[in-house]
């Protein structure tokens, strides 16, 4: 694609965004924060963030509202959650553990962290479709959200013994005689360093280091009987790890900041421009600095001047959870809540099965949501949350916000904003009342974000 | 998601804004008897690839049971001769594989052995990539050899799609075109829109749907011009494929997911579509664990499955103008690991069913002696497979998709 000039700048790239006559803080900004940093907003969070300048929204978002999107105050709601995600029995179904996270993310006060236990659950991509026990899933996704925009070392101690990614990646048993490859192989090409930063003989010594890691009985245990205790060589290091010893040595290299942040670059900023190895150092350099402290590095991306670049506008595609969740928020179908279970479906049939990614590589994201079956499951989404009446009434929530007359441009600014060229807005402007919603939900401007 | 992935659907990306709505890119439907887009197609000829995800063990597939070799490295999974369907005195298929060893003796079974590429990866996504794209240099992703071949395939205005996926993933990397959106069917009740009211009242939702995606838009924004094109090719290829008969009540196929995919792929070939490739996928092949129960169900729903396919469409009389291959993106290590599994390999079989030229087993079975960092090494690469599917089968210049110097293995009969 095109590359527009910020992204071959990496400094002026980087640099706080402060609004100017050139690039106001305008709705359109607003919303893009939201549709990137959050699940999209209801009318009254963009008005009032709209006044409230960059700063002080994006600092809400890191820390979160005070109240959930229907007004409860946002610790009740969390242990409120936390309570529901500890009482699944471990053979719950899967939609019923898919919903619960559903939920959290339709009502929660702190959507940027919501987020980031997304984008975590696809990097440490564990699929219940193996581990059969959404206990402990559960328990996993609540590791994640601890840890969401937190310190990156403490995540991946944490992850490597977690019962379901190690039953995931039948690494429950790992044994001096016959060390297991795959944990040493993914940590290292999918969850630090990448493709190309690591021979084969690198993974074979770090399994060694691994030795000893077992799950008994849905828990993580250390038997050091079965641990090898010799010397390995592993990135040039020598010495006697374990496998504590690993994550440090993963995380000397500076390989892995940048393999972190150019994920992160993906998920935040652009999916499809050419994201170079100049563009990601110095937020690599950034993150390393900061001991890996991932709110550092998601503060510094959404402050700066790329994030709020109008030209990168829309070059994301939304995930299905994305869509689903955003066009709830925006449309404030909040009560009677959703059937959540099948919201959770239908997510599937779009392509994002939560708890469920097609690899341990997660999905593939970007264009790659988009096929036949996937863009007509999106179509059906929107024609059935517009069919039921009792929970979409779109203009009541005109009329709530005072926007109450009949022509599209509500619906407009609060979904699209700045997204239609001229044939597209005339189009609608022509189509009855009744059509303008679909039509607006459906238009693959707005499967963008 | 891997940094070659996305560069191929970046690159992919750029080159669609060179198409603009056309021909190619949406699917036509004017109605035309059923037989009649069978035979209007170069040959008529349909091949149907199904992937075996996460690196099929091929050595408890194709079984040396006779080599000494054997026995050595797969103590805790080896499989008792007794129960191997025979091919040769040396080789034969797992037990699990009784209605493949069916096909092979009625002669529609040929089993490449040894197929693989140089310097093998053992990365999943890596290996995917390089068996998907036909491409073994790091970079260069632009497109799918499925893709090319469309991309290459004489079409004309009206055409059915020429290839479709059926499954729940997302698209496979080796259906990447650069002319056209390949569709992808879960399943025929997923691929309707669920418009409500009436007969007139659905008529002019859909219309207006297809409007709002049809309208042109800025050229210069490819990711817009993707989702529109995609959107426009779901809307077509459903309204296409609303007019398919159900499948009939008294299927004949087991209930395996596999099953229910290729008796669609079946109930699409019987319906005279000129789709020419088709593509589908089994997953749960990466047994680093426990690996005996869960590879033999796997080798049972893939071969009860090919067999029904293979016995529909030969019923219908179809059965000579389709071909199947199986592949997966690597075999496994030859000696098992301690998990009572196998960890990832490289060299590994392809199965092939159809009017084989000559059933049985294709080359020899790699050594179990001299082998490449523990695992077997090849010495058929897969390119040769893919060339004769392309050019002695679709009637497709294999160099213009796969680069030269891939002579095409001798596998199915010539017409």
């Amino acid at each position: 694609m095109n590359s527009p000039g910020l992204l071959s700048d990496p400094s002026l790239a980087w640099s706080p965004f402060e609004p100017g006559s050139d690039k106001p803080w305008d709705l359109a900004r607003v919303a893009h924060l939201h549709r990137r940093a959050g699940f999209a907003a209801p009318w009254a969070v963009l008005e009032r963030d709209r006044r409230d300048g960059p700063k002080a929204s994006i600092q809400r978002l890191l820390d979160g509202e005070a109240r959930t999107a229907d007004g409860k105050p946002a610790a009740e709601f969390e242990s409120l959650l936390d309570q529901m995600g500890r009482q699944l029995a471990p053979a719950a179904a899967l939609p019923r553990l898919q919903g619960i996270w559903l939920y959290r993310m339709i009502f929660t006060a702190h959507p940027l962290r919501e987020r980031m236990t997304l984008f975590w659950h696809n990097h440490f991509a564990t699929s219940n479709a193996k581990v059969e026990n959404p206990a402990l899933m559960q328990r996993q996704n609540d590791l994640l959200r601890t840890h969401a925009l937190g310190a990156f070392p403490a995540l991946i101690n944490a992850i490597g013994k977690d019962p379901a990614m190690l039953i995931w990646l039948d690494s429950t048993v790992n044994r001096k005689a016959k060390p297991n490859e795959n944990y040493a192989r993914e940590v290292m090409e999918l969850f630090t360093l990448g493709r190309g930063h690591y021979s084969e003989k690198d993974i074979q010594e770090a399994a060694r280091a691994f030795t000893g890691w077992f799950v008994v009985r849905d828990r993580f245990q250390e038997i050091s009987a079965q641990h090898d205790d010799g010397e390995k060589t592993v990135l040039g290091q020598t010495g006697r790890f374990d496998g504590n010893d690993i994550p440090p040595l993963l995380l000397r290299q500076p390989a892995c900041a940048e393999f972190l942040c150019g994920k992160l670059v993906r998920y935040f900023v652009t999916e499809v421009d050419a994201v170079t190895p100049e563009l990601i150092a110095p937020l690599a350099q950034h993150f390393r600095d900061s001991g890996y402290n991932v709110r550092t590095v998601v503060e510094r991306i959404l402050s700066s001047n790329l994030f709020h670049d109008e030209a990168l506008r829309r070059h994301r595609v939304k995930s299905p959870v994305e869509l689903t969740v955003g066009t709830i928020r925006a449309l404030e179908v909040l009560k009677p809540t959703l059937p959540v279970d099948q919201l959770a479906e239908a997510c599937g049939r779009m392509g994002q099965k939560l708890y469920a990614p097609p690899s341990v590589a997660g999905w593939d994201w970007g264009p790659s949501w988009a096929n036949s079956t996937t863009m007509l499951a999106r179509t059906n989404f929107v024609l059935s949350l517009l069919a039921d009446k009792e929970r979409a009434n779109l203009g009541a929530l005109a009329a709530k916000h005072g926007r109450g007359n009949n022509s599209p441009s509500f619906l407009i600014d609060l979904l699209v904003q700045d997204a239609y060229d001229r044939k597209v807005q005339e189009r609608i402007a022509k189509a009855s009342s009744k059509e303008v919603p679909a039509l607006i939900l459906t238009s693959p401007e707005y499967q963008l974000a | 998601m891997s940094p070659n992935r996305r560069a191929f659907l970046k690159s992919s990306l750029a080159a669609s804004t060179l198409v603009s709505m056309g021909a190619h890119t949406v699917p036509g439907f004017l109605s035309r008897s059923a037989r009649a887009a069978s035979a209007g197609s170069a040959n008529g000829r349909v091949l149907v690839v199904v992937q075996l995800l996460g690196g099929n063990d091929g050595l408890n597939t194709v079984v040396p049971h006779g080599l000494e070799g054997y026995p050595r490295n797969r103590r805790a999974l080896r499989l008792a001769p007794g129960a191997i369907h025979k091919i040769t005195k040396e080789i034969g298929l797992h037990p699990s594989m009784g209605q493949m060893a069916k096909l092979h003796e009625d002669g529609r079974l040929s089993v490449i052995q040894g197929v693989g590429y140089p310097n093998p990866d053992r990365s999943h996504f890596r290996s995917m990539e390089i068996w998907e794209t036909a491409r073994v240099e790091n970079g260069a992703l632009e497109t799918g050899w499925l893709g090319r071949a469309v991309d290459a395939l004489p079409t004309k205005a009206g055409d059915d799609f020429r290839a479709v996926q059926i499954g729940t993933r997302s698209l496979a990397l080796a259906l990447k075109a650069k002319r056209t959106e390949i569709p992808s069917v879960a399943s025929l009740e997923q691929f309707r829109l669920q418009l409500s009211g009436s007969d007139s009242d659905r008529r002019a939702e859909r219309d207006a749907l297809d409007q709002i995606a049809r309208l042109d838009r800025d050229a210069n924004d490819p990711l817009l011009g993707f989702m529109r094109r995609s959107t426009l090719s779901a809307y077509d290829s459903s309204k296409r494929l609303e007019q398919l008969a159900p499948a009939s009540a008294d299927s004949k196929y087991p209930t395996y997911g596999l099953a229910k995919r290729l008796e669609l792929i079946a109930q699409i070939i019987k319906a005279g579509f000129g789709t020419r490739i088709f593509y589908t996928s089994l997953d749960g092949f990466d047994t680093h664990a426990n690996q005996l129960g869960t590879h033999a169900a796997l080798l049972n729903e893939l071969s009860d499955s090919i067999a029904a396919f293979h016995a529909d469409l030969a019923s219908a009389g179809e059965s000579d103008r389709v071909a199947l291959m199986t592949f997966s993106e690597f075999g496994r290590r030859v000696r098992e690991n301690a998990s009572l599994g196998t960890d990832h390999g490289a060299a590994a079989p392809v199965l092939v069913v159809g009017p084989v030229a000559k059933p049985g087993l294709v080359g020899e079975h790699p050594s179990l002696d001299d082998l490449d960092d523990g695992d077997l090494k090849h010495h058929t690469d897969f390119r040769r497979v893919y060339a004769e599917l392309l050019e002695n089968w679709l009637g497709c210049p294999g160099a213009p998709v796969l680069g030269t110097g891939f002579d095409p293995l001798p596998l199915l009969r010539k017409a």
